[in-house]
């Protein structure tokens, strides 16, 4: 008995010398990252970005992005109160229509957000499934796949992006389509990278040996893994997706004349600026929406990838 | 040498095979020709009309034999004409890469030795205030949108305080005073991106071995930087100006709509504007073969910066 006594303080002595705490990836991440100031500011900004664009996109705040405001004018007629300064009524003005353009850079978020989303599903989905299979089972597989991936890259982006858009036709949800479908190169060459890496691990060959199907254990096993460098491309991704709409909607591509979308109001900005006196009010609500929240996930994403990996490039 | 670049000129068959294919499906497999008539010749368009337009731009031939046509006119750099401006496009291109070079050539060449030389002071003095500053004056930079540069610029420079011509273009040297703007322009907008880059890049290599047995060794700081980590430094460099240098000749959209300047990038735009398909075509194809060949010279000069390269 007493010597099991003493085994035990030894155990615990020993415990106590090695009591450096033991976290997993995400939780050493997570460690870093609130140990990190302006991380932690960009985060609860990005947060707030993602509560105000799913409220309008609910339909449950800047609802009334589309009104037009009248004003009467010293004859006693009822005219469009366009281009109004910034005022009480309209706290950042009203635009050409003589719509608040607070409702509409509210309502941008929501636009933003949507092209973002449907990006990264997009992009995200064939770079995933792509760089798993190519990595994965190599051989012709590979060889097919990289041949595809080095065809797209060696096409200027923003050309192919245009192009694409232009024989899907002009909108906002074919330029979050062609986004995604030309932007998944880089992340499929990470994911790709990944698996040829996983491939040969203790824990992959372990499940084969247990008869696990192949699709299960890329799937599975191996894609929890490589979630990692998912979440920073998905965090970055967002500023691609942010400023893509604003090129595409200026082209003429992306957002139509009565969308609220931050693309639309910085490219109408040139006419305004024109006038005289200069209408300055839409061009810099958008911009400043548009600053806040890109500068936010840039802080954000780079903060995460130092966290989870900080030699990945992407 | 000759080996690794015959090997280098070889690999870009199946590429440029891959470019015509994925050029022939955007507009015969993403689109339909039907589609295109329609948008080309507006919704009242009756059935002759359309079918006249499909024979035309052979559309109405099968599939297979269309895809072997526009490869072959691809390849020999037979785009056909315009459809609004009935210009032939192979004209057209010529015609737009002067302007496009002589406003793009000189605005990357300054933001390229710029961006290099502060990268260059911030990895020098890192972790000071200094570098700090900068790299949250990059990421500040960076988040800004390029159009918002471009028209904020315009107007305060050009329209309010008239430092600088609003728009325009002239052929010889007078045109010089149009495309300063612009160049400064495009500097400012890319040097966030580019600084925080090249600072990496840099940063990369002065921890590592040789930097400390150089400084060991007495070296100047100076020799040290430019002479060792530079040329250490090389291949990730060359590899963004590679990325870069179609876009040279391409010219930049957004920078030549705004400033008038008549390059390839506003022929894009117009091109855009008035639904005009065999420009776009021939513009992704044009880009794609120039993106191609650029890659092709970052290969040659990886092999010139690190001989280890051509064994690989």
């Amino acid at each position: 008995m007493g010597r099991d006594k003493e085994e035990n303080k030894e155990q615990i002595q020993e415990q106590n010398l090695i009591e450096l705490p033991v976290r997993s990836l995400w939780q050493d991440a997570i460690h870093r990252l609130t140990k990190n100031r302006l991380a932690v500011i960009s985060f609860f900004i990005i947060l707030l970005y993602l509560t105000v664009a799913l409220l309008s996109g609910l339909g449950l705040i800047a609802t009334r992005y589309d009104e037009q405001a009248y004003k009467t004018d010293p004859s006693g007629v009822s005219v469009l109160d366009s281009y109004r300064p910034p005022c009480f009524d309209h706290l950042l003005g009203t635009d050409i229509q003589g719509r608040d353009v607070l409702s509409r850079v509210i309502q941008g978020s929501w636009i933003s957000l949507r092209v973002a989303l449907t990006m990264s599903v997009i992009y995200i989905t064939i770079a995933v499934i792509l760089g798993a299979l190519a990595g994965y089972f190599g051989g012709w597989v590979d060889d097919l796949i990289q041949w595809i991936y080095q065809t797209l890259a060696s096409i200027p982006g923003l050309l192919l992006i245009i192009a694409l858009t232009f024989v899907l036709g002009k909108g906002l949800t074919n330029v979050a389509i062609a986004l995604g479908l030309v932007g998944w190169v880089s992340l499929c060459r990470l994911m790709r990278a990944e698996y040829l890496k996983h491939k040969s691990r203790d824990y992959v060959l372990a499940a084969k040996a247990q008869g696990i199907g192949d699709f299960r254990i890329m799937f599975r096993h191996i894609f929890p893994n490589t979630l990692h460098i998912v979440i920073i491309s998905f965090s970055l991704g967002f500023i691609h997706a942010i400023m893509g709409e604003v090129v595409l909607t200026f082209v003429g591509l992306g957002a139509q004349s009565h969308e609220p979308s931050w693309g639309r109001m910085i490219s109408e900005a040139r006419a305004e600026l024109a006038r005289d006196p200069a209408v300055y009010w839409p061009l810099l609500s958008a911009t400043v929406a548009m600053f806040i929240v890109c500068l936010a996930f840039n802080i954000f994403g780079d903060a995460l990838r130092d966290s989870l990996d900080p030699k990945l490039k992407v | 040498m000759s080996a690794y670049i015959i090997r280098r000129l070889l690999y870009l068959v199946p590429t440029v095979l891959g470019v015509c294919l994925i050029t022939f499906l955007l507009f015969n497999v993403v689109t339909t020709g039907e589609a295109i008539a329609k948008q080309r010749l507006g919704q009242h368009a009756t059935a002759e009309q359309i079918e006249a337009y499909l024979k035309v731009h052979g559309y109405d031939k099968p599939l297979l034999v269309r895809f072997f046509i526009t490869m072959k006119d691809l390849l020999t750099f037979n785009f056909g004409r315009s459809e609004v401006t009935h210009q032939k496009i192979t004209t057209m291109i010529f015609n737009g890469m002067g302007p496009s070079l002589s406003l793009m050539v000189p605005a990357f060449f300054f933001t390229f030795i710029i961006s290099i030389t502060i990268a260059l002071f911030t990895a020098l003095y890192r972790n000071t205030w200094l570098d700090r500053s900068a790299v949250v004056l990059c990421i500040i930079g960076m988040s800004v949108p390029f159009l918002a540069y471009i028209i904020l610029g315009q107007y305060i420079l050009g329209y309010r305080f008239k430092y600088f011509p609003v728009s325009g273009y002239e052929w010889g040297l007078g045109v010089f005073k149009f495309l300063i703007l612009p160049g400064l322009i495009y500097l400012v907008a890319s040097l966030g991106a580019d600084v925080r880059f090249y600072r990496t890049v840099i940063l990369d290599e002065i921890n590592q071995d040789y930097v400390r047995t150089a400084r060991a060794k007495g070296l100047n700081q100076n020799i040290i930087l430019f002479k060792h980590i530079l040329k250490n430094a090389m291949i990730p460099i060359i590899t963004r100006v590679v990325v870069t240098l179609p876009f040279l000749f391409m010219g930049s959209l957004l920078l030549e709509d705004f400033y008038g300047i008549p390059g390839l990038g506003a022929m894009a735009l117009n091109a855009i504007d008035g639904n005009d398909f065999a420009v776009i075509k021939a513009l992704t194809f044009i880009g794609s073969i120039l993106y191609v060949l650029a890659n092709l010279l970052g290969d040659i000069l990886y092999a010139l910066v690190d001989p280890r390269v051509e064994f690989k």
